[in-house]
């Protein structure tokens, strides 16, 4: 059988001929599709970890990233781990089979404290771990 | 001539008028497409190193009650010159054990591979480690590409958990496991994911290598503000793998479906320059890698409503995707 499904290419390139790589969509090679999506902003004690739990019902342990603004409007994707002479950032992100997690520690040595922080997620269908 | 092609909006947005960041995809917009997704296991190293000498007749290494098994990972150092042609750790070689007896082993450049066959006692004192393992997934795409690698926990962990280019302490791991343009390495050494997992433990991995990759596309904003329409039944369209019935199977195992929202391609490309304006006037969703000793590896970035911003690599070969989709 030849092959089948749907191809659309992106403008300038060839339909028919084009290499996969350079289409919009084929149905030779699965997109990621996303499941849900948020965010927020947590406060965090110094020293103390927090946990974030998203609930997803996905029944599987499906694919998660997550961003965490620095505090100064500008966002790393997880995991961070920030060190300086006064603090320390860590953040990372977790799925099981029904809730994704974003785990904080922060620590500032010098005066403790609060810190505010904002994150932003993104649970996909994929699945995190084969079966 | 107007805009032309093909526009699908996600659900609840009107497709004419919708912004380009509540899209599942557009003919005008590149995706991130899937190309290889697999898994992958291995063992914590011991952590164990001795002294060697080797028996060139026999392609041999003499290591007295080394205690390593046919399949575990060795690196080399040398006070002055391995034997010939064995490669230290400073090299970038990882070998692995092919052949044992209690007091010898031979080694391959691959596992399972040829052993090497070594043409002189080189010179100095040479030891063998037994810290760092190196998984191997091939690709062969022959060009950088956008990878994730997601750890899947140990044998005494448990399996029931994913952690994105981290272990479970939260530890980054991204210039430890790095992309090729043939092969993804992962690279894990004895003390990794400390203390919750042990030399020892089997580690498992789930790794996406996705198929676009970083030749230009420049931003090309068609609809930046719009609202959402009305809510109905079930619509649109759907597409299955290989395999699975259109109608019946579920979302997980579409190539893609008008139901759920895909990366949708805003801008990519490679640079030397360490900030790259998007222009889209919010925080969107990103990957970022640099390149170094042939591969690249995922690069402490950070992006705001203008611009991405690299991270320090040791080249200033930067590799990115910026996607439309929202991050904030």
């Amino acid at each position: 059988m030849g092959d089948y499904g749907i191809r659309v290419s992106k403008e300038g390139v060839d339909v028919k001929t084009g290499d996969d790589k350079d289409m919009i969509l084929t149905s030779k090679y699965p997109l990621m599709k996303e499941a849900l999506s948020g965010g927020g902003t947590v406060t965090l004690v110094s020293g103390v970890q927090y946990t974030l739990t998203i609930a997803h019902s996905l029944g599987y342990i499906p694919f998660m990233t997550a961003y965490i603004d620095d505090g100064f409007g500008k966002f790393s994707i997880s995991p961070v781990w920030a060190d300086s002479a006064t603090e320390t950032l860590n953040v990372y992100t977790k799925t099981d089979a029904n809730y994704g997690y974003i785990i904080f520690y922060w620590e500032n040595y010098v005066s403790g404290g609060t810190k505010s922080l904002k994150y932003k997620y993104f649970i996909y269908l994929d699945k995190g771990k084969l079966s | 001539m107007g805009n032309y092609g093909i526009r699908v909006a996600q659900k609840g947005y009107d497709a004419k008028t919708c912004p380009d960041d509540k899209l599942v995809f557009s003919s005008s917009f590149q995706t991130l497409k899937t190309f290889l997704v697999t898994s992958a296991t291995d063992k914590i190293p011991s952590g164990n190193y001795d002294d060697f000498t080797v028996n060139v007749s026999t392609d041999e290494l003499i290591s007295s009650g080394h205690g390593l098994s046919v399949g575990d990972p060795v690196n080399f150092t040398t006070t002055d010159k391995l034997p010939t042609p064995l490669k230290t750790y400073d090299e970038g070689m990882i070998y692995f054990v092919v052949y044992t007896t209690a007091n010898t082993f031979k080694v391959s450049e691959t596992k399972g591979g040829t052993p090497v066959d070594i043409t002189d006692n080189g010179s100095g004192t040479h030891t063998w480690w037994n810290d760092e393992t190196k998984l191997v997934i091939q690709h062969n795409l022959g060009y950088y590409a956008p990878y994730v690698v997601v750890y899947n926990g140990s044998s005494r962990t448990g399996l029931g958990s994913s952690y994105f280019f981290s272990d479970s302490t939260g530890t980054p791991m991204g210039t430890q496991w790095t992309n090729y343009k043939d092969h993804v390495e992962i690279h894990v050494n004895d003390g990794f994911d400390d203390p919750n997992s042990q030399p020892g433990d089997t580690i498992y991995f789930t790794i996406y290598v996705y198929l676009d990759d970083f030749s230009t596309i420049n931003e090309n904003n068609i609809i930046t503000s719009g609202s959402s329409g009305g809510y109905g039944n079930d619509y649109g369209f759907r597409v299955s793998k290989d395999g699975y019935d259109v109608k019946t199977c579920e979302d997980k195992d579409l190539v893609v479906s008008s139901s759920t929202p895909t990366h949708i391609v805003h801008k990519k490309g490679t640079t030397t320059s360490s900030d790259v304006y998007h222009n889209l006037g919010y925080v969107p969703a990103f990957l970022a890698y640099a390149e170094d000793n042939n591969n690249i590896y995922v690069v402490d970035s950070t992006i705001s409503t203008t611009k991405l911003t690299m991270g320090y690599g040791t080249s200033s070969n930067y590799y990115y995707i910026i996607f439309k989709n929202r991050n904030y």
